[in-house]
């Protein structure tokens, strides 16, 4: 099994590298579009700010292979800004048009006040999904975040929400693709759940 | 949300080491194994300053260290310790870093904040505050001249994440925080603020939580006593504090 890890110039990419080396799985680090359509499997990490990263992704012509593996119905997994990219807009240093697949925006919590979510907090998982990733309600995760995922719409592509500020979407699954707005490579036994599902996520 | 219990771990030439107001250190442990256990006992996160790097400014950072550690855990960590260039905050990333930790910087080149957050966005970067108490009104550490809540302000809005106040004359004299003054912090930003220095006693931490703080920096407190964190986190639990 083929499982990319895409490098965009910012991230914290030996950290997902590492946590999938600990699952046993040698992930490649890509950086080109051949690679990116090549992958059987392809991992967007999310220590980025979301302007400068995709500005970086269509320079590279990066943003159409994403979409041509959209396409293609291989696995993605977004995590936190590799979330959020594939929202319509993004609200952050301006605007930035994402690969909207999910019908919503990338907002703020507060646009008067400076928060970040910062540290670890509970997820609600629906009933359908605990089995999927093994996972009870209440579990916990890694968030590190001033921005979130709002939905035009009540959505049944949110299989997890978390509290903060508001009730925002902290896990999204359309078709291939398998979205989370916390760190799984941080967020130690409940994380590897999540990377240990993606690596055998048949969708 | 739950409360944050944060190990700040001081690297010196490849240990980690604790002392008193910055002095007189001994050896902890090694950096990899040391926060391998402190994973496992489900610490919320860790911080890395290198202190070789910190006090003298050529001293390239231990990325090596970082991206061994890195490599050991799968604990948020943030490294810092030097980080004056924004290619020393970049190498910090690649090696393993999810957050980079400013302090010194910010009093010369506070323009480095938004260079880094344009890259990795403020989320990624936590800025340092080292103070003490001079007749009853805190100071800063490195330009005792300056306000200490116009700097909080200047550093809120130059786009940082987060804020860690670092009480250098209490750190490792178990003294606990001066509640007042935290209060005082909390007040004054909406930013999450982690507090460190003098906690000594779980009652302490305890105290400190009660008075509205989400989360704090222990360094003394586990490296010599008694204590590990999985009997600290027991301790908080028992309060009914959301601790995981």
């Amino acid at each position: 099994m083929k499982i990319s890890i895409l490098d965009y110039g910012a991230c914290n990419l030996s950290s997902v590298y590492n946590s999938f080396k600990n699952l046993g799985i040698d992930a490649k680090i890509i950086n080109s579009a051949k690679e990116i359509i090549d992958s059987e499997k392809l991992i967007i990490p999310g220590v980025g700010a979301a302007k400068n990263s995709i500005e970086f992704l269509r320079s590279q012509n990066l943003f159409y292979a994403i979409l041509e593996l959209i396409e293609k119905e291989k696995p993605i997994l977004g995590i936190c800004l590799g979330l959020q990219m594939f929202s319509e807009k993004l609200y952050e240093d301006g605007i930035s048009k994402g690969f909207s697949l999910l019908n919503a925006d990338v907002v703020r919590f507060n646009n008067n006040k400076k928060i970040t979510h910062v540290g670890w907090n509970k997820i609600k998982i629906t009933e359908k999904y605990k089995n999927f990733f093994q996972l009870e309600n209440n579990s916990s995760f890694y968030f590190c975040h001033s921005y979130f995922l709002k939905f035009h719409e009540e959505s049944n592509l949110i299989i997890a929400s978390t509290d903060f500020k508001l009730n925002f979407p902290s896990i999204v699954i359309k078709n291939n693709f398998m979205g989370v707005q916390f760190h799984p490579e941080k967020s130690q036994a409940n994380g590897l759940k999540i990377i240990e599902k993606f690596i055998n996520w048949k969708p | 949300m739950y409360k944050r219990i944060i190990a700040s771990l001081l690297l010196d030439k490849k240990k980690l080491v604790k002392g008193i107001n910055f002095k007189n250190h001994k050896i902890v442990g090694f950096p990899r194994t040391y926060c391998k256990s402190l994973g496992s006992q489900m610490i919320d996160e860790i911080f890395i300053c290198d202190l070789n790097s910190y006090n003298d400014s050529r001293i390239i950072p231990d990325y090596k260290t970082l991206s061994e550690v890195s490599s050991s855990t799968m604990t948020p960590l943030t490294f810092g310790g030097g980080l004056n260039t924004l290619d020393r905050i970049k190498l910090s990333f690649n090696s393993g870093s999810d957050k980079v930790y400013l302090s010194s910087i910010l009093h010369t080149n506070i323009s480095l904040v938004e260079q880094t957050a344009k890259i990795y966005g403020s989320q990624s970067i936590v800025a340092g505050i080292n103070v003490e108490k001079i007749k009853g009104k805190i100071k800063i550490l490195e330009d005792k001249e300056k306000n200490f809540f116009n700097w909080l302000n200047e550093i809120e809005n130059s786009g940082v994440g987060e804020i860690k106040i670092n009480f250098v004359d209490r750190e490792g004299t178990s003294n606990g925080f001066d509640i007042i003054d935290c209060k005082e912090i909390l007040k004054k930003t909406n930013l999450p603020i982690i507090f460190e220095g003098g906690l000594g006693s779980l009652d302490q931490i305890k105290d400190a939580f009660d008075s509205g703080i989400d989360s704090v920096g222990l360094g003394r407190m586990i490296s010599f006593e008694d204590n590990n964190i999985f009997k600290i986190k027991q301790f908080l639990k028992n309060y009914n504090y959301e601790i995981r």
